[in-house]
């Protein structure tokens, strides 16, 4: 049998016992050159434009910074202090990323893994309503926010027309405070159902169907079977899902920008916004760059705990 | 070196030499303005006027750059930040108050009086409100324009209800005027079109946006934001709540002005009134209604007159501080402005003499010229922007926000109001 493309040849890794010839070593020497000149574009780049904004960030968090004046002197601590001790708009804001987190990754996941399962059974006209379902994918994220803003105007709104029709009289959505969140929520989590969904079908027709097959004949019913089988088999897929989502929930900036600009008083000022906001609205950027570091942490701890929790989950790695 | 490895190297350094770019060599003759316009007739009459200054200034080179309007303060406060200043630019301003404060700003002051020929006595002095500290000077105002309102002529033909020039025209233009005019016309509309529609519909957006519709209010109602002189926040008074509450009733209890939200346009022929500005009127090209044009409605307080201001400002890191300087007086003298009146309303006096004639062609009627605009610069007060704005701003703007509900008690939500930016107004001093 020959060996796998991927795994390298005890010659190539230069463990061999015997010296490797000097040709073979030049060869190498000149393959590894050629690599690095290769991805040397993109190195700089992500050490330009990623990794030194990255270490400035810190560095900024720890001084005053004023963009307006151009004044910067050291604070030491005095941002971070601030921001964790007297600053009741930073946990406001914390609480709503948090609550925004946790219904964008259960509604989106929800309700793509639904269409997942659905779909993987190929009923009638699948192909087309999978189709429709991506085209909210390629859409720009700004039209997306800004079609359901004009869908959710308190009066002659879509929504609200449609939930007219049922005798319900719907919220101004996007100008009170409760509704304004959850229809962000919910506009941000439709965006991008057709893409995981899409994700979810391809675990999904990976599942030996031999495995569905003894699952029946053994007679569980089709709950049963998404419980117990399907859904542990499809595992580190939704880990992939659940974290790309939740990652991208903590980032959120341009539904609430256009949508609810963080109102109605401070409602929807998730941390991204907060953090624009001191950066350029109030052009603190020492500040700005504090409350920057901190969601990064938290965005870190939370996906190394969901990363450690994955063994407690995830069985069929 | 083999010749593979030899084009990967030259590859790698056309990319490093293209990721790292090529830097704008800008000589020591050469003057960087920025502007926020994008519209190219406005770019070609500013270029034109900059080709002439080089013209006068052995060859000096204007360099005009665009910036996009949502994010130019942010990028010019970046780059003054990063040490890579423009010579000279526009500012709105609420961020020239701040700008010079912080000392980002050249007083241009000495360099305007000491030139005759300049005549900086020929600007009307209340233009210079938000550009002076003390006998500096921080920018010229290249366009202050007043507020106005336009309606739909169409609309109150339709319910023969006479229209707020005739009222106007009669002194019978009040803001509780307005609001029984728009009561009677309201039933005569379709379903989703109202009758007033704030300034671009932006009174529930936020403070910088709403300000241009609140502030008449305020003013009709003998009201403000705060007393410069002793910088106490008086919208806790009750004519503040008396203004702040009419607008309130008219969108959520007689449902006549667009209500929060909603996207009802008065250039889409969805709104039968809204408060605008000269630039603004280019919108209603293809509009299929016919308009009209009235003062800012009166009150209690009088008859406000209004205007919205940017300035040009040279940088206090300026390269080339001296010749922007020159470029400045030469963008804002009298030959210039006269020029650039088509598309900015003067503040020079000598050029609003000729108004009439300026404005021939425009989208303001002769009547509404000699009314409306001159007085309005003429007479007219721009919002005197605290220093410590953008903190006030954000900092009542959740408090702004619970006004806009339908049972918001006006009154004690300015009240809070005042209670949240009191301190910062203190801070100005």
């Amino acid at each position: 049998m020959a060996a796998p493309i991927l795994t390298p040849t005890p010659e190539a890794t230069g463990r061999s016992g015997s010296p490797a010839p000097r040709r073979a070593r030049r060869h190498r020497r000149r393959e590894a050159l050629t690599g690095y000149l290769l991805i040397s574009p993109q190195a700089l780049g992500f050490t330009l434009f990623v990794l030194v904004p990255l270490v400035a960030i810190v560095v900024l968090s720890f001084t005053h910074t004023d963009l307006r004046s151009g004044r910067s002197e050291a604070a030491g601590w005095d941002n971070y202090r601030q921001l964790l001790t007297e600053d009741p708009t930073f946990w406001r804001s914390v609480a709503v990323t948090g609550v925004f987190a946790l219904g964008l990754v259960a509604i989106n996941v929800g309700l793509s893994l639904g269409l997942a399962l659905v779909l993987y059974r190929r009923p009638p006209g699948a192909g087309l309503f999978l189709t429709l379902a991506f085209l909210s994918v390629v859409t720009s994220q700004a039209a997306w926010a800004l079609v359901w803003r004009f869908l959710l105007q308190g009066e002659g709104g879509g929504v609200n027309e449609l939930l007219s029709l049922v005798g319900i009289t719907g919220p101004n959505w996007l100008f009170e405070a409760k509704p304004a969140l959850a229809a962000v929520i919910v506009v941000a989590a439709l965006k991008t159902v057709g893409l995981k969904a899409v994700i979810f079908l391809a675990a999904l027709r990976n599942i030996p169907s031999e495995t569905l097959e003894a699952a029946r004949l053994d007679g569980a019913s089709e709950w049963r079977l998404i419980r117990h089988v399907v859904l542990p088999l499809i595992a580190p897929t939704t880990l992939v899902v659940v974290l790309i989502t939740f990652i991208g929930s903590f980032q959120v900036f341009d539904y609430i920008q256009l949508m609810t600009h963080g109102g109605p008083s401070h409602a929807t000022s998730v941390l991204a916004f907060y953090l624009y906001e001191q950066a350029f609205e109030l052009f603190q950027a020492g500040y700005a760059s504090a409350i920057a570091v901190v969601l990064f942490g938290l965005t870190l701890l939370l996906v190394a705990a969901q990363w450690w929790a994955r063994r407690k989950w995830v069985h069929s790695e | 070196m083999s010749t593979r490895l030899r084009c990967l190297l030259a590859a790698s350094a056309v990319a490093l030499t293209a990721a790292c770019g090529v830097g704008d060599q800008a000589g020591s003759n050469t003057v960087t303005m920025t502007v926020w316009t994008s519209n190219q007739a406005q770019l070609d009459l500013l270029n034109r006027l900059a080709d002439d200054f080089s013209a006068q200034h052995d060859g000096a080179d204007v360099r005009i750059q665009s910036v996009p309007q949502a994010d130019y303060t942010t990028k010019i406060s970046v780059r003054l930040a990063g040490g890579d200043a423009p010579d000279l630019g526009w500012l709105g301003a609420p961020d020239a108050v701040g700008m010079a404060a912080s000392g980002q700003l050249a007083d241009v002051g000495p360099a305007l009086r000491n030139d005759p020929e300049y005549r900086f006595d020929d600007f009307v002095p209340a233009a210079f409100t938000n550009w002076r500290g003390g006998d500096a000077v921080y920018g010229v105002p290249f366009s202050t324009s007043p507020f106005f309102v336009i309606y739909n002529k169409d609309a109150f033909a339709t319910a023969n209800l006479p229209e707020p020039a005739e009222l106007a025209a009669r002194g019978d233009w009040t803001w509780d005027r307005l609001a029984g005019l728009a009561r009677d016309l309201q039933p005569s509309l379709p379903r989703g079109h109202f009758v007033f529609q704030s300034n671009e519909g932006s009174v529930y957006g936020p403070l910088p946006v709403s300000w241009p519709t609140l502030d008449p209010l305020l003013r009709a109602h003998g009201a403000g934001f705060y007393d410069p002189q002793t910088k106490r926040c008086t919208l806790d008074s009750p004519a503040a709540a008396e203004a702040v509450g009419t607008f309130h009733r008219m969108a959520f209890d007689d449902r006549t002005a667009v209500p929060p939200g909603a996207q009802a346009d008065f250039y889409a022929g969805n709104a039968a009134m809204t408060i605008t500005q000269l630039s603004r009127l280019s919108q209603l090209e293809g509009a299929e209604f016919d308009y009209g044009i009235a003062p800012l409605p009166g009150g209690p307080g009088g008859q406000p007159h209004v205007t919205g201001q940017a300035g040009l400002v040279v940088f206090e890191q300026a390269p080339h501080k001296e010749l922007a300087t020159e470029l400045l007086k030469y963008l804002t003298s009298e030959k210039a402005v006269r020029e650039l009146a088509e598309f900015y309303p003067p503040a020079r006096t000598s050029v609003l003499a000729d108004a009439p004639e300026i404005y021939r062609d425009s989208r303001l009627s002769e009547q509404a010229v000699k009314d409306i605009l001159v007085p309005g610069i003429t007479e007219g007060h721009a919002f005197q922007y605290p220093r410590t704005w953008p903190e006030i701003k954000t900092t009542a703007q959740p408090v702004f926000d619970q006004l806009w509900s339908p049972g918001a008690d006006v009154g004690s939500v300015l009240g809070r109001l005042c209670g949240e930016v009191g301190p910062l107004l203190k801070q100005a001093e």
